[in-house]
């Protein structure tokens, strides 16, 4: 533990708070373009606007101050250290289905999404998984994604985005 | 209106072969996301809000009353066997749930925990009965500043009594109060926060921040960090308890429901204070006090599983009654109730007595259903813990696409998910509280409605706050439960 000011440890709330007083900053500017009238009870649409982010600006500069005078760490860090390949891949899943469930229909993609998703969690647990595992897990996902979309659009009646319009794939 | 025959009223409507199936159908989901590792109850109905568009509103609210009361019980099952408590309302069961079972007694462990949850359901679901009407009538006095000073409380005990720091309560709150803000304004129509973007303009959904925050998030935490934790898991022994076992169960059982009871009613935001209670005094009244952290004591079971399973119907009643949430699932459900236009509140239990009748019947039904598929099942629920989870994990994740997708057919918020899902990850790694963000965002709006609507009662003056009696002693109430945690821990320094 370093003795400087402003621990490593508390980087991370250092950037929280600062980065909470910047959203505030963005809502405040936002709240001076709201227009609207105050009405008879003098509270109007801009009220609770200024009031979010004013008090976001205040309690971000205050988690700031927090993170940089505490010597100590605000939050023990995990017990196991970071994987970001593993956010990753997780990361290129979720991503993925949205830019393609409207394309190629909710099956294909979640079924990617699955195998993507699997692919990154296998590697959070310092697995190896290969090529093959990406493809079995492909083949898992659309065992499950087929039945969960035919419940929910047959049975549910819910609207998922099919490959053929409302039809079973 | 009588009690009594509006809730055979409400047997009969909740007895029907297919609100039958519904309950059942509840109380399965239910135990299974109780069990599951990384899923809860409020994920879940959030997951399945798409549904209150096709399904009819008693089915539905039967539906997700049955998941609610059926993670309670789905939650200790994990408690006891595994290490990891499935919900923080099941993590003092773990304490000693866990010493039973490695010391071979997870069968009585398991079966108190399932019978104490069924009796104090049972007995909450009673005081619910015979409270909730009451109630209503008294809040029918209520105007706008009452009802916003509540919400108020509300925001104070959710942010502030939960959790370590209550500056990253308030964070968070304020952060859920901004996500609310984003669409057009009820009242004067303008627009805000939105960017140009149409989606936006419809407000930001309840399904996607929920999901985002739960599921992708606590996927996302459980990729970087947590895939090397190894789970330990305990071998099941016989469902008996001996003679001596219920003895000492059943007044845990009892001494747990009326702490949990209270506790849920009030908006003090968690299971975390009566169940820590309820393991105190059990602790305190125990003859067999050597057992509590060495082999696991049962009353150490079955005084907080009562007291949950307590919480989580005295939670229904400022639901139904104030339209107040105290809870992430009880806000949840209040949105559900908002897809249907029915506003919860004292006018609730006269303009959709039938419905709310019928939900408290299925309740009754759902406890029932619950121990049946509790006891006899728990080898079959044990065996979900199984399924590995880089597997389970990502299953979670298409279930998620199907509630966000479902809601509003739009992709764009499959992209906001994953952004929602990226704060709920650094709000995990940083211990911002999770709760405060979906109350602040469903409460917000209502609050701010209340306050504006207020001021032009008191004609833009503040003090019709505080002159009405009412609304002064619920402001005095927050006041308190700001002061009073803070002055018990300094006399905790300082004594």
């Amino acid at each position: 533990m370093s003795s400087k000011q402003g621990s490593p440890a508390n980087r991370g709330h250092l950037w929280i708070g600062l980065g909470t007083a910047l959203l505030g900053v963005l809502l405040a500017i936002g709240a001076s373009q709201i227009g609207g009238a105050a009405g008879y009870g003098g509270a109007g649409p801009a009220f609770l606007p200024w009031l979010v982010s004013l008090v976001l600006i205040g309690l971000g500069l205050l988690q700031a101050a927090v993170a940089l005078r505490s010597g100590e760490e605000l939050v023990e860090a995990p017990a196991f250290d970071p994987r970001w390949k593993a956010v990753a891949w997780v990361s290129a899943g979720v991503l993925l289905n949205a830019l393609l469930i409207e394309r190629i229909g909710f099956i294909p993609s979640c079924a990617l999404l699955f195998a993507l998703a699997a692919r990154g969690f296998r590697l959070g647990a310092d697995g190896r998984p290969g090529l093959g595992t990406l493809g079995r897990d492909f083949i898992i996902g659309l065992a499950i994604s087929a039945p969960v979309f035919w419940v929910f659009t047959k049975v549910l009646g819910l609207t998922l985005p099919a490959l053929v319009k409302g039809g079973w794939i | 209106m009588d009690v009594w025959s509006s809730l055979m009223g409400g047997f009969a409507s909740a007895a029907t072969p297919i609100n039958l199936l519904w309950a059942l159908l509840g109380c399965t989901i239910g135990t299974a996301v109780g069990v599951l590792p990384g899923i809860g109850p409020a994920l879940t109905v959030a997951m399945l809000l798409p549904l209150t568009g096709q399904v009819d509103a008693t089915a539905s609210m039967i539906l997700f009353s049955g998941i609610y009361y059926g993670a309670m019980y789905g939650g200790s099952t994990t408690s006891i066997l595994l290490n990891t408590p499935g919900e923080t309302a099941t993590m003092v069961t773990a304490m000693e749930g866990n010493l039973m079972a490695k010391n071979g007694r997870a069968g009585a462990a398991l079966a108190t925990a399932a019978i104490g949850s069924f009796v104090a359901g049972t007995i909450a679901t009673i005081l619910l009965t015979l409270f909730a009407p009451w109630l209503a009538e008294v809040a029918l006095r209520f105007g706008p500043p009452e009802y916003f000073a509540l919400m108020v409380l509300a925001f104070i005990t959710v942010s502030s009594v939960l959790g370590a720091s209550a500056l990253r309560g308030v964070t968070a709150l304020f952060i859920g109060l901004a996500i609310g803000l984003v669409g057009m304004d009820e009242i004067s129509g303008v627009a805000r926060y939105t960017l140009g973007v149409p989606e936006l303009v419809d407000r930001i959904e309840v399904t996607l921040v929920a999901v985002g925050l739960f599921a992708v998030g606590e996927a996302m935490f459980f990729a970087v960090y947590e895939g090397r934790r190894a789970e330990g898991e305990h071998k099941m022994s016989s469902l008996y308890m001996t003679k001596l076992e219920w003895k000492r169960s059943w007044p845990a059982w009892i001494r747990g429901t009326f702490i949990g009871f209270p506790f849920g009613t009030v908006p003090a935001g968690g299971t975390e204070i009566p169940t820590f209670l309820s393991y105190g005094m059990e602790k305190k009244l125990s003859r067999h006090k050597e057992e509590f952290g060495t082999v696991g004591a049962i009353e150490g079971v079955a005084g907080p599983e009562a007291a949950n399973n307590a919480t989580a119907a005295g939670v229904l009643v400022p639901l139904l009654t104030l339209g107040i949430p105290t809870s992430t699932t009880a806000a949840i459900l209040l949105s559900a109730f908002q897809n249907y236009g029915i506003t919860t509140g004292p006018q609730l239990f006269q303009s959709s007595g039938p419905l709310v009748w019928a939900l408290i019947a299925s309740l009754y039904i759902g406890n029932v259903m619950l121990l049946v598929l509790n006891l006899p099942l728990v080898g079959l629920w044990v065996k979900l813990l199984h399924i590995p989870r880089h597997w389970l994990y990502a299953g979670i994740l298409v279930f998620a696409t199907v509630g966000v997708y479902g809601m509003r057919q739009s992709a764009f918020d499959l992209v906001l998910l994953y952004a929602i899902g990226l704060m709920g990850l650094a709000m995990r790694r940083y211990d911002f509280p999770t709760a405060p963000v979906i109350v602040g965002m469903i409460l917000g709006p209502m609050a701010e409605a209340q306050f504006r609507n207020a001021m032009s009662i008191g004609e833009g003056h503040l003090g019709v706050f505080f002159e009405r009696p009412l609304s002064a002693t619920v402001f005095g109430i927050c006041i308190l439960a700001i002061v009073v945690p803070r002055l018990m821990r300094l006399r905790q320094r300082g004594g």
